[in-house]
């Protein structure tokens, strides 16, 4: 069941960290839905690390610690790829470099992880929104 | 997350478990900066039971590294799970730290700096 057509699902959080250990629970869940064999542990790893950081970087920095302000993430996982997107409601990245700071900087290493366990990374401005989109190639 | 402090001689083990995310840096924060507070300059964390760990968790381990340097003390790293390993390498902080297998081990390389 669901082996091989695409499965979505979406829903919209709080700008909260508690929700973290859910949306990890939730890249599980998809990956068990679509099929161990397609989604493997590293892609689950790397799925997990992403979604995270987006996430993280929504609250902190999109919303600057404002809890009321909702945050979308969507995620399908199709034959080929996995494809998430978190929405916020903030400038978006241009501000964030995606390098990955010298050795002993205390923070920095978000965008840089996103970029380096998905296959591609994509920015999206819209009227008072941001859409990261994020896609891991399996 | 659950952190678990046992003494080791001079040496303070950190047995973490759970995750170690944006969710819970604070926590991980109180209990390290409070061991350095009261004079540890040589901490383990035995990382067995950490399931995860997000840029803002490797941010306060450099915090805590930072600290303890600054007193000419250390932490080592020890036992880490595979995903956090991949964490550990894509960000290169496998260099920062010094990574054991096990923190048996930790504690023991530390008696031969």
């Amino acid at each position: 069941m669901g082996e091989k057509g695409p499965i979505s699902s979406a829903f919209t959080i709080r700008s909260e960290t508690r929700y973290l250990s859910a949306l990890r629970r939730w890249v599980d869940a998809m990956a068990s839905l679509a099929g161990r064999s397609r989604v493997g542990r590293r892609a689950r790893t790397a799925l997990k690390m992403a979604l995270v950081e987006a996430v993280d970087n929504a609250i902190f920095h999109a919303h600057r610690g404002d809890r009321t302000r909702p945050i979308g993430v969507r995620m399908q996982v199709g034959p080929g790829s996995v494809v998430m997107e978190v929405k916020d409601t903030g400038p978006g990245l241009d501000h964030q470099p995606g390098r990955l700071p010298e050795g002993m900087a205390l923070h920095g290493r978000g965008l840089y992880l996103i970029r380096s366990m998905m296959t591609s990374v994509r920015s999206r401005k819209g009227r008072g929104s941001h859409t990261l989109r994020m896609v891991l190639k399996i | 997350m659950n952190i678990d402090v046992k003494q080791q001689g001079d040496i303070r083990v950190m047995h973490c478990g759970g995750s170690l995310d944006a969710d819970n840096v604070s926590a991980f924060k109180k209990i390290a900066y409070d061991l350095v507070g009261a004079g540890t300059t040589r901490i383990v964390i035995d990382c067995e039971n950490l399931t995860f760990i997000d840029s803002m968790g490797l941010g306060v381990l450099i915090s805590l590294l930072r600290r303890v340097r600054q007193r000419n003390g250390d932490v080592k790293v020890a036992s880490l799970s595979e995903e956090v390993k991949t964490i550990f390498e894509v960000t290169r902080l496998h260099r920062l730290f010094e990574v054991c297998s096990d923190w048996n081990t930790a504690v023991r390389r530390f008696d031969t700096d």
